[in-house]
């Protein structure tokens, strides 16, 4: 039985016959013994928190992150408001539906009534939605702001959005002809939860010609469902769904948790290190009568309030960042965002998950600490290095878990993760690269014997002081494999050139924007935009242009911005129960686009496609059969033609061909300023043009995780290979003694700091891989695109620059050489 | 009179196999309320070990340690440290206080760690450094504090809460000769208070404030004597417990 600084579970003892103060009966002094504890906690980290500035910087920078990813990702979901202002449903109706209204109102009581009517842009194929809404309206007034000027409030006036605008060249106080009236415009507006909504306001009832008619109610699911229209019609109803800012905002907390476990990883080596330091008072404090539990609460109290200050500091950053960046996301957002609508319950959990994941990291070193005998504490000699057997085999189990886990867990077919099954495996992979560190320190350690005695006792050293450098290396590790696995999922994503959405030979033109609607279009209009996409084509020298359909319901309609549409019919695979993955693009193979692809289906194939397994049609009004597939060779771009629609097809599901765009190919690589003419053109036009992905921003991906990890690696080192260096100054001594050059501290430190970065670097890529292995087991062939410039950054650049660094900037001589410090 | 620490056979094994130290063969030691008892004995002797093994901070190989009346070996590693806090003073020779608090709250500490309040234990702190002479260092922290007076600090954490043993691990060993003396001093007349001393010195001016000296070689007693009169004895004749 050996006189550890913890406590045991025997309380048999009888109390000792003193006098004075009896003290608690409980036997830890209760509440006044934390009270100093924990205030002794605080004086030590006002000491030392120069020392604990990587954990306490990453942890806030986790926080910042958490609070402004929870913050984006609730404001960047499109907003309900934008269609329904604060109505629960909507009703469609054709014309100016006097008789519909009359019936809702009679049905709902309280409706607010928008009218339609497109009014077309002088010179342009292009219309704009004429609204005749009250800006007051009961259910409607979140989809108006007026930005200058006033509302319209009679015949003759208008208020228009900067781009209806622009679109009619007018501006506040002139005037415009819109469907042969003239109007002022009195006003300038937007839809603040839509800001792409481009439309004319005119006084309600100002227009008697409505083509169509929106009813705002309020009401339940069931009771909308039971409203009929006039003559007993089922008119066209959207209910107002969920919203799902929240789901967003969820998912980011999800995001954050894994980050703050990961972190907590590197925290816990921080943690090691400052026990480590702290060693010599924990012991004094032991042999003042502390137990084992006050012993673990110093550093508790020490890990919550690092917790607590870098929650504190990275939600300041945070929503600092918010308040600062947040006007810039608007237009990305497509809607005015409001300052304070940040999901406050997600940011106070990221606060709480901070603070346990610290005191959580601060749990083992804390525990391990207290463990240490007093008298090898009051010396300061870190506990003897543990047999690495014990680890090693912990270690193969969790990698072999962690692997399974993520290889039941994740399904890069279906693109679908369980969350449970992945966050237990990606823990699991963590902790196994955490319990690996002994063995490998220990091999690595003694790896050196025919390296110069420098080097040789460098790395020895790091066997001697396993406490500190196992819990260096994990940390350096975790770091380094995040950075790797980052990379390497970069990697795998970017699309070779036979796939991706266009070959770089393509250009996809669209008739209205990329959502899976198709805009209705007369014959005419379509006839002049394709001989505006033929003129800009023949200028690509050897190209071709071939008309793009997609199917459509016969009577399926929607009004997008008060425009018309058609809903496009979609091909998905099942990735759940009830929820598909669409393939891309699904297109009417019409006899152009199969002569093109060399293809001739079979009389009874409704779909053709290069994807493999079985689809379902989605999108659909109605059911829709089940589609006899067959499977072609073609290239498998999202964007470009790789699924059709057979005729047969069509006909059996009572489906049209409706125009949806061209195809523009030329025999070469499209260059950069034919693909900025092409825009020129489309915009010109109306139109919507679509290239190649090249896909820029996975290469910065890769970039900077690369340097984060590196950045994290050498801040570890920074911490900790001092502090290694400094048990070792009786040897330095000894070595300057027998007659060592003045470089040989400068060596020791360049080769513990890069022994450590290496094998750090080494076991990172393999956890990285290991991981990776797991969530693509049915794709290992994805594996084989190996970022190289990463890696040989990672697992060359890292330890060079760590070597370099180290012997640069040598730590300081220890205090051991020359005198002894307070504690 | 009662014991207040006996040690029994103690023996304490550092290492295994050829790495095997014997620190201390079987010792046999009793110190009585009031007296002082000084360890003498060369470098590597076992003094050390032995006041380390009589503060509960090591566990003997053999032999059996009471505090108090109390077997050591009874006792879970919790009434250990709970001992630490109410009976055993525990003097270090370099001081061992806690940077981050001032003088005063090093002393409070054992008591606040027993479930005191701040208030009460930073009371009970002002009137041991009172005792002392040093109230007006009470707000001091260590490293504002001389050597002397850090170790008078330590002398009064180890007597905060009426301790009944004091163990002194070479307490003038990084102080000057005038010091040194003075805390030899305290220890003594903590001592003649009714507290049990056993302070480790090289120094055998020093040892002559003790009742008794005992000599440890390789890890055994190998002599004891009644001190010859120490200097305090000039000064205060016929005061000496």
């Amino acid at each position: 039985m050996s006189t550890g600084m913890s406590a045991g579970t025997r309380e048999h003892a009888a109390r000792p016959a003193t006098g004075g103060w009896r003290g608690n009966g409980r036997g830890h002094g209760g509440v006044a013994a934390r009270r100093a504890l924990v205030r002794w906690a605080w004086r030590l980290f006002r000491r030392d928190w120069r020392q604990q500035i990587l954990t306490l910087g990453l942890l806030g920078l986790a926080v910042t992150a958490a609070v402004l990813s929870a913050s984006v990702a609730s404001n960047m979901v499109p907003l309900r408001a934008a269609d329904f202002g604060t109505a629960t449903a909507r009703i469609q109706l054709d014309g100016p539906g006097d008789a519909g209204i009359a019936a809702a109102r009679k049905w709902f009581g309280t409706i607010d009534v928008i009218n339609h009517a497109a009014a077309p842009v002088p010179g342009s194929i292009q219309t704009v939605d004429v609204r005749a809404q009250d800006p007051h309206g009961p259910y409607g007034r979140p989809m108006l702001r007026l930005r200058a000027g006033r509302y319209p409030a009679r015949p003759g006036e208008v208020a228009l959005t900067d781009h209806a605008a622009s679109l009619f060249d007018t501006g506040l106080g002139r005037s415009l002809v819109l469907a042969g009236s003239r109007l002022t415009v009195v006003g300038t507006v937007e839809n603040p939860s839509d800001l792409s909504d481009t439309f004319a306001l005119v006084a309600p009832q100002a227009h008697a010609r409505a083509e169509s008619t929106t009813i705002l109610v309020r009401a339940d699911a069931e009771r909308v469902a039971s409203f009929r229209g006039a003559g007993g019609a089922r008119p066209t109803v959207r209910e107002r769904g969920r919203t799902e800012n929240g789901a967003a905002a969820l998912v980011a907390f999800a995001a954050t948790t894994l980050t703050l476990l990961l972190v907590a990883f590197i925290a816990a080596a921080g943690f090691a290190v400052v026990a480590q330091r702290r060693l010599r008072q924990l012991g004094m404090l032991a042999a003042i009568g502390a137990t084992a539990r006050h012993l673990r609460l110093v550093m508790l109290a020490g890990g919550a309030l690092i917790g607590g200050i870098a929650a504190l500091i990275g939600t300041a950053a945070g929503l600092a960042g918010w308040f600062a960046g947040a006007p810039w996301l608007e237009p990305a957002a497509g809607h005015r965002i409001d300052r304070l609508a940040v999901p406050w319950a997600i940011i106070g959990a990221d606060v709480v998950l901070a603070v346990a994941t610290a005191t959580a990291a601060a749990w083992w070193p804390a525990r391990t600490a207290a463990r240490v005998p007093i008298v090898r504490a009051l010396s300061a000699r870190p506990p003897r290095p543990k047999q690495a057997h014990r680890p090693a085999i912990a270690a193969v189990l969790l990698l072999m878990a962690g692997v399974g886990c993520l290889a039941l867990g994740v399904d890069t077919a279906k693109d679908h993760a369980n969350p449970p099954l992945f966050l237990a495996g990606t823990i699991a992979i963590a902790l196994g690269i955490l319990f690996a560190g002994p063995l490998a320190v220990r091999v690595f350690g003694g790896s050196g014997s025919r390296l110069p005695v420098a080097v040789r006792l460098a790395f020895r050293d790091l066997v001697r002081y396993q406490a500190r450098s196992a819990a260096a290396l994990a940390a350096i590790s975790l770091a380094l494999g995040m950075a790797v696995a980052v990379a390497i999922i970069a990697t795998t994503a970017k699309h070779p050139a036979a796939e991706g959405n266009l070959s770089d030979r393509q250009l996809l033109v669209r008739i209205g924007t990329t959502g899976p609607v198709v805009p209705e279009r007369t014959p005419a209009q379509v006839a002049g935009l394709r001989s505006q996409v033929d003129r800009f084509a023949a200028t690509l020298p050897h190209s071709s242009v071939v008309a793009l359909y997609a199917a459509v319901g016969d009577e399926d309609r929607e009004t997008s911005h008060g425009k018309a549409v058609r809903p496009m019919i979609g091909l998905g695979r099942h990735v759940g129960s009830n929820s598909f993955r669409d393939v891309g693009m699904v297109y009417v193979a019409t006899p152009d686009l199969l002569r093109r692809l060399r293809l001739t289906p079979r009389p009874d194939v409704d779909v053709l496609t290069s994807q493999p397994g079985p689809l379902s049609y989605v999108n659909a009004a109605r059911d829709a059969p089940t589609p006899r597939t067959e499977h072609v060779d073609v290239p498998r771009y999202s964007s470009g033609p790789s699924t059709l629609i057979t005729p047969y097809g069509l006909r059996r599901a009572g489906w049209q061909a409706a125009p949806v765009g061209w195809l523009i190919e030329a025999d070469q690589p499209l260059t950069a300023a034919q693909i900025t003419a092409a825009k020129h053109m489309s915009v010109n036009a109306g139109l919507t043009l679509e290239s190649r992905d090249e896909q820029r921003s996975l290469a910065t991906v890769r970039t900077v995780a690369t340097i984060a990890g590196a950045l994290v690696a050498l801040g570890v080192l920074a911490m900790t290979v001092g502090l290694i260096r400094g048990e070792s100054a009786r040897d330095l001594r000894t070595l300057i003694a027998t007659g060592a050059t003045g470089s040989i501290r400068r060596t020791l430190a360049a080769a513990t700091a890069g022994g450590l970065a290496l094998l750090g670097a080494l076991l990172g890529t393999m956890g990285a891989y290991l991981a990776l292995f797991g969530a693509y087991v049915r794709h290992l062939g994805m594996l084989s695109h190996v970022p190289v410039l990463s890696l040989v950054a990672t697992v060359a650049g890292v330890p060079l620059l760590a070597t370099a660094t180290a012997w640069l900037l040598p730590t300081r001589r220890p205090p051991a050489l020359t005198r002894q410090a307070i504690d | 009179m009662t014991t207040m620490l006996e040690l029994r056979r103690v023996s304490k094994v550092h290492g295994a196999g050829a790495a095997e130290v014997h620190a201390l063969r079987e010792v046999d030691l009793s110190v009585h309320q009031g007296e002082l008892v000084a360890v003498m004995g060369p470098s590597g002797a076992g003094k050390s070990t032995l006041l380390t093994i009589a503060g509960s901070l090591e566990e003997p190989t053999s032999g059996e340690v009471l505090v108090a009346g109390a077997a050591l070996s009874t006792m879970s590693r919790h009434a250990r440290a709970r001992l630490r806090r109410r009976t055993i003073g525990y003097v270090f020779q370099d001081f061992n206080l806690l940077a981050g608090l001032t003088a005063v709250e090093n002393v409070a500490l054992p008591l606040e760690l027993d479930g005191l309040g701040a208030k009460d234990a930073r009371a009970a702190g002002l009137a041991v450094l009172e005792r002392l002479g040093l109230a007006d260092r009470a707000d001091r922290h260590p490293d504002e504090l001389s050597g002397g007076e850090r170790q008078r600090v330590a002398i009064a954490r180890a007597l905060v809460g009426e301790r009944k043993l004091l163990l002194a691990d070479e307490p003038s060993g990084a102080l000057d000769s005038v010091n040194g003396e003075a805390v030899m001093r305290l220890l003594r007349a903590a001592c003649r208070s009714g507290v049990a001393g056993v302070v480790v010195t090289h120094d055998s001016r020093l040892a002559s404030w003790a009742d008794r000296v005992v000599f440890i070689r390789d890890g055994r007693m190998v002599d004891q004597t009644v001190a010859p009169a120490g200097p305090e004895s000039l000064l205060e004749p016929g005061q000496k417990a």
